[in-house]
């Protein structure tokens, strides 16, 4: 490859990173902690595969180091949260096999997006939905996929079909981290413009409200600001 | 337990989920043009139109350019063998109608000095040539249950289709010109959306392994007759080059398409059938020398296919190996360098919609990028940054 095509992947790749570090930052975790976990995504995609079972097997940066995240944020959410985003996970599992399945095999059938993309923002959206924060989110996007990977291998199983896969085996640029950040990244721009609106409704609404006390209608009411969930 | 808790917690988001699957559901079988519902709904050859397929016709003259089992929405674009560039307009039943834009001119191929520094003759490599290990292709199939029908009995074999003989049989043409090659016969089964993420993991694994470009060999599904050309006097299987327009290298892997295109012609002319710019990624977002072929459809052979990429192997060689193959490289590295500015064009305007939405003025937006600035990199600065600005999370 010449410098421009070398130049091109490097940008894009920059960008990706970036992205990604900003949006593993929403994470609870510190700036080095999100950046230690982007670097062993990465690193940990150059190093061999861990075969597990039935020619399954796991790659260390796209599916050991993401596991490992989903169990450090487990550890550190309160059990509702946990239980929350338990139930998310499941939901998005079923919602991306059955998306998989749905959806047109060839990528020219679908309706706007790759497959890739389509599956991550279904992924996304979903986990969003039943996860109702960032963490969950991103739990729920990031192990759909992993769920979702088991469930082919048994299909396949089942259809006494000899197959390999390996979870997490493109590292980085795999679906299930991206999937993880395109949900985290829908509900860090959703939870910002919910955020956002929400406060601009309570403004206008605070607004009508010192019109109306002002007339001596209505007592005052308290300033408790409504804000998303992490 | 807590996930019994879980449940009862999110009856509503539960109710919400089967709200959105529905509403995707019927939104995608509506959108889904072509595609009867019965069909949408049918969990089995939904890569095949078994009702038909879509023929692409010019709007001024109504002759057929093309015909393809593909799904075809407004807005993709076909170079035909002829180097005819069209653009689809609006689509009518199972008719595309395309605007005809203009004759495009693919880069001069001296095609002596091609032969010649390659020591072909006719289209044939001669023995003796020199080993060129450093250049290492990657070959796979993101379908490799696709077989053809009249060579394999079926148009799909789950543990491995007909394909995968046409990908060795191109891998080994590609190793007796001195080309390395890394081949996958992995097959990404099951057979649903999510093969191309699956095969994405095979396409890392051959970057990895250090592929200047990777192959991923597919077959059509429309009349053997559509893919059936002339080369060299004989009736050959055709091929087609597909270029997902959803990724940042597509104008890359666009030029890589129009110049392999253009070698092809020189060396075995009636080859290649054409350039479908369709809408989709096909991991070629991962490499600018990626490309997707569909070799055939599945009425054809598989011994036809098999003879087809031999002949491709010809001008795959001659483009990796010879001058004008890296004369061919420059201009797609070129290219490559305009898109960046797109990438980055692209990433600034979605930061500032994201930007102007989360902030509620400018000020608001000033303050944040200060605080961006000098305390969030002020972390990797200094180790002795301490205390409660230390959670990124806590807005």
């Amino acid at each position: 490859m010449n410098i421009g095509m070398v130049l091109l992947l490097a940008v894009a790749i920059i960008i990706y990173f970036g992205l990604a570090q900003r949006v593993l930052d929403r994470l609870r975790l510190s700036d080095r902690a999100a950046l230690l976990f982007l670097v062993a995504m990465i690193v940990g995609g150059f190093l061999p595969d861990i075969p597990l079972v039935g020619g399954t097997s796991i790659n260390l940066g796209g599916g050991v180091v993401p596991i490992i995240l989903v169990i450090y944020l487990w550890s550190k959410a309160e059990k509702p949260e946990i239980s929350r985003s338990v139930t998310a996970l499941l939901i998005t599992a079923v919602v991306v096999y059955a998306t998989m399945k749905i959806m047109p095999l060839e990528p020219t059938y679908n309706f706007f997006l790759d497959p890739l993309y389509i599956i991550a923002i279904i992924a996304g959206v979903v986990a969003y939905i039943t996860g109702r924060s960032r963490r969950g989110s991103f739990i729920a996007g990031t192990m759909a996929i992993v769920l979702s990977d088991i469930a082919a291998q048994v299909e396949n199983a089942f259809a006494g079909v000899r197959s390999s896969v390996t979870i997490g085996g493109a590292g980085v640029f795999d679906a299930v981290v991206i999937a993880g950040l395109i949900a985290l990244g829908l509900a860090e721009f959703v939870g910002e413009t919910v955020e956002r609106v929400s406060l601009e409704l309570k403004g206008a609404k605070k607004e009508d409200q010192n019109n109306k006390d002002f007339h001596g209608e209505n007592p005052p009411e308290s300033k408790q600001e409504n804000r998303p969930e992490e | 337990m807590f996930i019994i808790n879980g449940l009862k917690n999110s009856r509503k988001n539960i109710f919400l989920c089967l709200i959105f699957l529905i509403v995707f559901l019927i939104g995608g079988n509506l959108t889904c043009s072509g595609v009867e519902a019965e069909d949408f709904f049918e969990l089995k050859e939904l890569d095949e139109r078994t009702d038909g397929f879509f023929i692409m016709k010019d709007m001024q003259t109504s002759e057929t350019i093309m015909r393809t089992a593909r799904i075809i929405h407004p807005g993709d674009e076909y170079i035909s063998s002829k180097n005819k560039f069209y653009r689809v307009e609006r689509i009518e039943g199972d008719i595309a109608w395309a605007h005809f834009i203009e004759d495009i001119k693919l880069f001069e191929v001296n095609v002596e000095e091609v032969l010649n520094s390659l020591m072909i003759k006719g289209g044939t490599f001669q023995e003796g040539q020199p080993q060129r290990r450093d250049i290492l292709l990657g070959v796979y199939h993101s379908h490799g249950a696709e077989s053809y029908v009249p060579s394999d009995g079926t148009e799909s074999i789950l543990q491995g289709g007909g394909i995968l003989d046409v990908g060795r049989a191109f891998s080994e043409a590609l190793r007796e010109k001195g080309l390395n090659v890394n081949y996958s016969p992995e097959t990404h089964v099951p057979h649903d959306a999510g093969t191309y993420h699956r095969s994405r993991r095979t396409a890392e694994e051959l970057l990895r392994q250090g592929s200047s470009s990777i192959f991923d060999i597919h077959r059509d599904a429309v009349p053997a007759e559509e893919y059936i050309g002339t080369v060299d006097g004989r009736p050959t299987v055709q091929l087609q080059f597909v270029v997902g327009r959803q990724n940042q290298n597509a104008q890359a892997n666009r030029d890589f398409a129009e110049s392999l295109k253009k070698v092809t012609d020189d060396i075995h002319p009636g080859l290649i059938k054409g350039i479908f710019l369709a809408r989709a990624n096909y991991n070629q977002d991962m490499l600018p020398l990626a490309m997707l072929v569909e070799v055939g459809s599945h009425e054809n052979t598989r011994e036809g296919a098999e003879r087809s990429v031999a002949l491709f192997s010809d001008a795959v060689g001659a483009y990796f190996l010879g001058r004008e193959g890296q004369r061919a490289r420059q201009g797609v590295g070129a290219t490559a360098l305009r898109s960046i500015l797109w990438v980055i064009f692209i990433v600034a305007v979605v930061l500032g919609v994201y930007l102007l939405i989360s902030n509620e003025n400018i000020d608001e937006l000033r303050a944040k990028l200060r605080h961006f600035f000098s305390k969030e990199f002020a972390e990797f600065r200094s180790r002795k940054r301490k205390g409660g600005g230390d959670n990124g999370a806590g807005e």
